[in-house]
């Protein structure tokens, strides 16, 4: 029932070099049409030739985020070809398609990223523009609508994606960060609010879903007071990491203790979990949880460090990646480069 | 954790009632008895004691060990629930049960010792009728409503394993 917990040590140098690994894999993807590697079946030596804009995104977020902003610039060049201009916004869909909202806020969080690290503002009024985009698709109760129809010209009603409304509010409360005063945070607090107190019965989950973009969005906001329901979502959302940190460090792989994570997994869980860290160390009423935190972020980020393939493998297409199952994908680079960002800040 | 509840999850666990089909079935002396209770009260308390120690030894965490813990009373209250009766053994086996056991290592691990202690106190006391007891009937219904609570407890603490950090 309760297998040890099993959290190898790990140093902030360790971690530094892991994210360095995963963002230098993500980099030598990058194709001459501004797209990235997608995934990798290593035992087939094959490249896969899906494609996801959402990932896109994704990806281009967590390099300006990690300060790779060349990296980042050379895949914002397939943004910039592929913008769908409306009334006063602007929305990242290649033509033909319709325009997701989860999409457009990783874009827009990987814009503020640019601007927050670079302090270069060339790509503010698209942030806005997006930003805009990502409020018109917000309703009244907080609610985002995932897609913009190409076909009809209108916001489509009754689908939403499982976290394309906590990306959206991660948008919103880093527009907040970048642009002050412009009534992104008021934006930000609705979405939360939603998520915090209906989304779960709204769009038919029988269970509370757990969402480390709602994370990011409630550490955004936490210098700015948060309300009683967001830090009672954000410890609800401690506690969900943590378990799953335990749950994970309690399964090795091995035959008879088999449920490993891919890298992706492994790290939602760190970002989560990270980023209500920060929440804690910002509001006293979740004081309670800083030392809990900066254990689980801690073993979280030696499982995770542990599991990289190293630097000195051969295979540029392997070296700094995640594998499940003998494959990689964008965002297991993503994903665990996001948490190592985080716990960067615990481990000293 | 409220203090209340961490006593009522002890009443729910030493449980009286089953104490009591076990004194109607064997009839122990009262030296034994007194023994039985003496012997589970030391190894609670060593639980108590030794319960952080053991868990990091263990490289446990306390919320993980609750959720398991939790399981456990789960399953021994079911099991007491629908069987109620003793099971053969020595008279000291009625008190000294894993749920017990893992109760106390896990509020060994959440709780000060002395808190721990304290809460562990009313279900001792309550323990002592049990050696008067005469009526088989009373004491399954007593022994299936304390396996009601005992059920409610691992259920509760289970949920707090999951959902603390």
């Amino acid at each position: 029932v309760v297998p040890a917990e099993r959290c190898p040590a790990v140093t902030h140098d360790q971690i530094a070099h892991a994210i360095d690994g995963a963002t230098g894999w993500l980099v030598r993807g990058l194709r001459p049409d501004g797209r990235y590697l997608y995934g990798y079946t290593r035992s087939r030596d094959e490249m896969s030739s899906e494609y996801n804009e959402t990932r896109h995104a994704g990806v281009l977020y967590i390099l300006y985020r990690a300060g790779k902003t060349s990296g980042g610039d050379a895949g914002l060049r397939h943004v910039l070809v592929n913008l769908h201009r409306h009334d006063d916004w602007t929305a990242f869909a290649p033509a033909g398609t319709d325009a997701e909202a989860g999409a457009n806020g990783l874009l827009a969080a990987a814009l503020a990223y640019r601007r927050i690290t670079t302090g270069d503002g060339r790509y503010d009024a698209l942030a806005r523009r997006i930003g805009r985009f990502l409020a018109a698709q917000t309703q009244p109760d907080g609610s985002v609508r995932q897609y913009w129809s190409d076909a009809t010209q209108r916001s489509v009603p009754g689908q939403f994606g499982t976290f394309s409304t906590g990306e959206t509010a991660y948008a919103f409360a880093l527009l907040n960060r970048v642009f002050p005063g412009e009534g992104w945070d008021r934006h930000a607090h609705a979405v939360l609010h939603y998520l915090a107190t209906r989304r779960d019965r709204a769009e038919g989950y029988s269970t509370r879903q757990a969402d480390h973009w709602a994370s990011y969005a409630l550490s955004q906001l936490a210098p700015h007071r948060l309300s009683d329901v967001e830090v009672a979502y954000a410890r609800r959302l401690a506690g969900y990491f943590g378990y799953e940190i335990r749950f994970e460090s309690q399964h090795t792989g091995r035959p008879l203790n088999i449920f490993t994570e891919s890298g992706a997994d492994l790290g939602v869980v760190g970002e989560g979990e990270s980023a209500i860290r920060l929440v804690a160390a910002r509001d006293a009423r979740l004081a309670d949880l800083r030392g809990p935190l900066d254990e689980r972020i801690g073993c979280i980020a030696g499982i995770t460090v542990g599991r990289q393939v190293p630097a000195s493998d051969p295979n540029p297409r392997a070296r700094g990646a995640w594998f499940f199952d003998d494959y990689t994908q964008m965002d297991d680079q993503q994903h665990a480069t996001g948490a190592l960002l985080g716990a960067e800040q615990v481990v000293r | 954790m409220s203090f209340a509840f961490m006593v009522a999850a002890f009443l729910g666990t030493a449980n009286a009632g089953r104490v009591a089909l076990a004194v109607v079935a064997t009839r122990p002396s009262p030296r034994v008895f007194a023994a039985a209770l003496a012997a589970a009260a030391a190894v609670v308390v060593a639980a108590m004691v030794l319960a952080g120690s053991l868990l990091d030894w263990l490289s446990i965490s306390p919320p993980s060990f609750r959720l398991a813990a939790g399981i456990v009373l789960l399953v021994a209250g079911l099991r007491t629930f629908v069987w109620p009766f003793e099971t053969p053994g020595p008279f000291a086996a009625v008190l000294i049960t894993p749920e017990l056991v893992a109760l106390a290592l896990s509020f060994g691990a959440d709780e000060s010792t002395g808190r721990a202690l304290a809460a562990l106190v009313p279900a001792l006391v309550a323990v002592l009728p049990a050696y008067r007891a005469r009526r088989r009937d009373t004491g399954a219904i007593a022994a299936r409503f304390l396996a009601a609570l005992t059920i409610v407890a691992g259920v509760t603490l289970g949920v707090w394993g999951i959902r603390d950090v």
